[in-house]
């Protein structure tokens, strides 16, 4: 296992164990997926390791990214990553996070992607033929991305079920057009 | 120009056959980490070793690092465009590349894709496994068919036989690779198939040896397999792997196949550089600790099938750069104890003219003995002892010049057997001739030569005996043995061919 893996885990589980006590786990997890688009995916990253900024600068910066967004819990645990120099680490500690909160509370996401907003009585027929496929408790949150054009795309964990038309036209392009 | 829908038509129908616009059920991972050519992806549970997986921008992966919740993969191809984040399908799928008759002729990259400038591959190829198991024993027979090389020196003291493994070592610029391209080029009136894999080697090197390859009317019989010293370290990790199901292919079909690996050095370098970056821990020489089967789960892939599997055979010859001659080190060790026997090449007997520069002292044959037509068996038998005999008294020769008459036959007889077993390169000899010239020197008929007219002795004597013995020279090669009939008859003609010298 890389040194990465074992160091984000550590981080993640602490900062877990600290959510639970202070009963806010699931609020935590939507702020740091908040914190993720922001920084960890896409250019934030390049705040988190720049090397002319200092400690002080990059800890205002975010603060005013973030604004009232989230917790302060969010911004010791910020702060204390870019100390300990491990910023680059936040997408891996969210994604270990996330997993390590569904696995102790036996509960797995569901996401739908759909063009248009699904019924509550679709989503409730989903959630039924999936109760019985899967063991556990099911969350099923639904997306809308007017780009899948019409269909849906099913995610559970790793296994996707893509029937939306975005990606039945992406195989097309793919018999027809295979160098690019 | 007119073109009718129909035809138009028949275009997009065709390009449209296998799709499919069902939804599978996909796994899909997403990219934690990116760089070095070598890629994390979080998830992917069920992924197998050595899977391909599939990346945004047409770029493909290879899973070889299986961990508690990611992969490490590496990747084939342009990663410049990948980011983290990025989704990555399983495809279920080993590594394949296309085999078959097509691909003769040409040159191709790791994957199998033509980079000779001469189009796509026609149509109609099968596709085998990169990696798949070595055939076991019951699949097997000894090695007892010869694959004459053309060159005196190991024809008579090296043999090799369909089937074998024998390495050819030696530093840089001792004419390695010409041994093996001389090889290929001796082929080109058998049922040999060949194929060249080049690895980590430079573009003009490869495409002079492509050059001589058409020259002499091989290429059409041959395959070669480029992974360039500017290609990435996975393409270079595979392509010996890549060209070995290609010439595992003709062996199946019961046909023969020599594959050369041209080096298995740089091979292993390009994995020691995955294994770091894929934070494997390093072993001696920083070689991470399977570099051992690396190169024996390669090496084990050649044999001699038996006759219910058809009783084809492959043949490697892979080569090994040494630096300044050291053979203790860690990869020349292994890949010695891999193979059936070394050809040992020297800088010093190069550069003293002695070319090939084969060392027939440290060169053995573990297996070769039973793959030599007997004629050349008793020639060897003759030779090696008149070898050994050389240079055991030429160490010691330096030191006096009072020898008696005996020690200076000795030393005579050696200094002309040398001569002979030099060779130009690119002119593999005839095995039936190889024996007359051979028989020659070990009778005694060249001691009263002067040693610099051997080689003119060699090329007429030659040409004398195929023009005015031409049925000698057949019945050599067809009943393969020299009795004393023959012998009195090659000696006769020897006789009459000298007093015309």
């Amino acid at each position: 296992m890389s040194t990465e893996n074992v160091v984000a885990a550590k981080y993640a589980k602490a900062l877990l164990a600290l959510a639970r006590e202070e009963q806010m786990a699931d609020q935590i997890q939507q702020e740091l997926e908040l914190v993720d688009q922001y920084f960890a995916r896409g250019g934030g990253q390049v705040l988190f390791s720049h090397p002319l900024l200092s400690l002080e600068k990059k800890t205002q910066l975010i603060k005013r990214i973030l604004g009232e967004q989230v917790s302060p819990l969010i911004f010791s645990f910020i702060r204390l990553l870019l100390e300990k120099r491990r910023g680059q680490l936040l997408g891996l500690i969210f994604t270990i996070y996330k997993s390590e909160w569904l696995e102790q509370q036996n509960r797995k996401l569901a996401k739908i992607t759909t063009a248009i907003p699904l019924s509550p009585g679709q989503i409730q027929r989903l959630h039924k033929r999936l109760h019985t496929i899967y063991e556990g408790e099911i969350e099923v949150q639904q997306v809308v991305d007017p780009l899948v054009q019409a269909g849906a795309r099913l995610e559970v964990g790793d296994l996707v079920l893509d029937g939306t038309l975005q990606a039945r036209f992406e195989r097309l392009r793919r018999v027809m057009y295979p160098e690019n | 120009m007119k073109i009718s829908p129909a035809e138009v038509t028949e275009v997009i129908k065709k390009q449209l056959e296998g799709f499919t616009g069902q939804a599978d059920l996909e796994e899909v991972g997403t990219v934690l980490q990116i760089g070095d050519g070598i890629c994390r992806v979080w998830g992917l549970q069920g992924a197998m070793s050595m899977e391909l997986l599939e990346l945004p921008h047409n770029v493909y992966g290879m899973v070889l690092n299986l961990e508690r919740d990611n992969v490490g993969c590496v990747l084939l191809g342009d990663y410049a465009k990948i980011k983290e984040g990025d989704p990555v399908k399983r495809t279920r799928r080993i590594m394949e590349v296309p085999v078959g008759r097509q691909l003769l002729g040409r040159v191709v990259n790791t994957l199998g894709q033509p980079v000779d400038g001469r189009g796509e591959l026609a149509a109609g190829y099968k596709s085998r496994p990169v990696e798949r198991r070595a055939h076991g024993v019951v699949d097997r027979q000894p090695v007892a068919e010869p694959l004459q090389t053309g060159i005196k020196a190991i024809d008579a003291m090296i043999p090799i036989g369909r089937g074998q493994r024998e390495l050819i070592i030696g530093d840089r610029q001792t004419g390695k690779t010409a041994v093996a391209v001389d090889t290929i080029i001796n082929q080109k009136s058998t049922d040999v198939f060949c194929i060249y894999v080049a690895i980590g080697q430079k573009q003009s090197t490869v495409a002079q040896v492509v050059k001589t390859l058409e020259d002499h009317g091989v290429l059409e019989k041959t395959i070669v397999v480029v992974a360039g010293a500017s290609e990435p370290a996975p393409m270079l990790y595979l392509a010996p792997y890549a060209g070995c199901a290609m010439a595992e292919d003709f062996m199946m079909q019961g046909q023969h196949a020599l594959i050369v690996y041209d080096d298995l050095s740089k091979h292993a370098m390009a994995y020691r550089q995955m294994s770091l970056l894929l934070r494997r821990p390093p072993g001696r020489e920083a070689y991470p600790g399977d570099v051992f089967y690396l190169h024996s789960r390669l090496l084990e892939r050649a044999s001699k099938l038996n006759a219910q599997l058809g009783g084809g055979s492959l043949t490697a010859l892979p080569i090994i750069e040494t630096q300044a001659g050291d053979i203790s080190a860690y990869i020349p060790t292994n890949v010695i104890s891999i193979t059936d026997g070394q050809i040992y090449l020297e800088s010093g007997l190069f550069y003293s003219g002695q070319r090939p520069a084969v060392n027939v002292g440290l060169s053995v044959s573990r297996v070769g003995g039973n793959a030599q037509i007997k004629a050349m068996k008793q020639m060897a038998g003759r030779l090696r002892l008149d070898m050994s005999q050389y240079r055991e008294l030429a160490a010691f020769a330096q030191f006096g010049s009072d020898l008696d008459k005996a020690t200076q036959a000795q030393l005579a007889r050696g200094e002309r057997m040398m001569r002979i077993l030099r060779q130009p390169q690119y002119a593999p000899m005839p095995v039936e001739e190889q024996v007359v010239i051979l028989f020659a020197g070990t009778s005694g008929f060249l001691d009263d030569i002067a040693v610099p007219e051997i080689s003119r002795f060699e090329r007429e004597i030659v040409a004398f005996m195929r023009q005015e013995h031409r049925a000698l020279m057949e019945s050599i090669l067809q009943k393969g043995t020299l009795d004393a009939d023959r012998q009195e008859q090659i000696k006769e003609a020897i006789k009459a061919f000298k007093q015309k010298f």
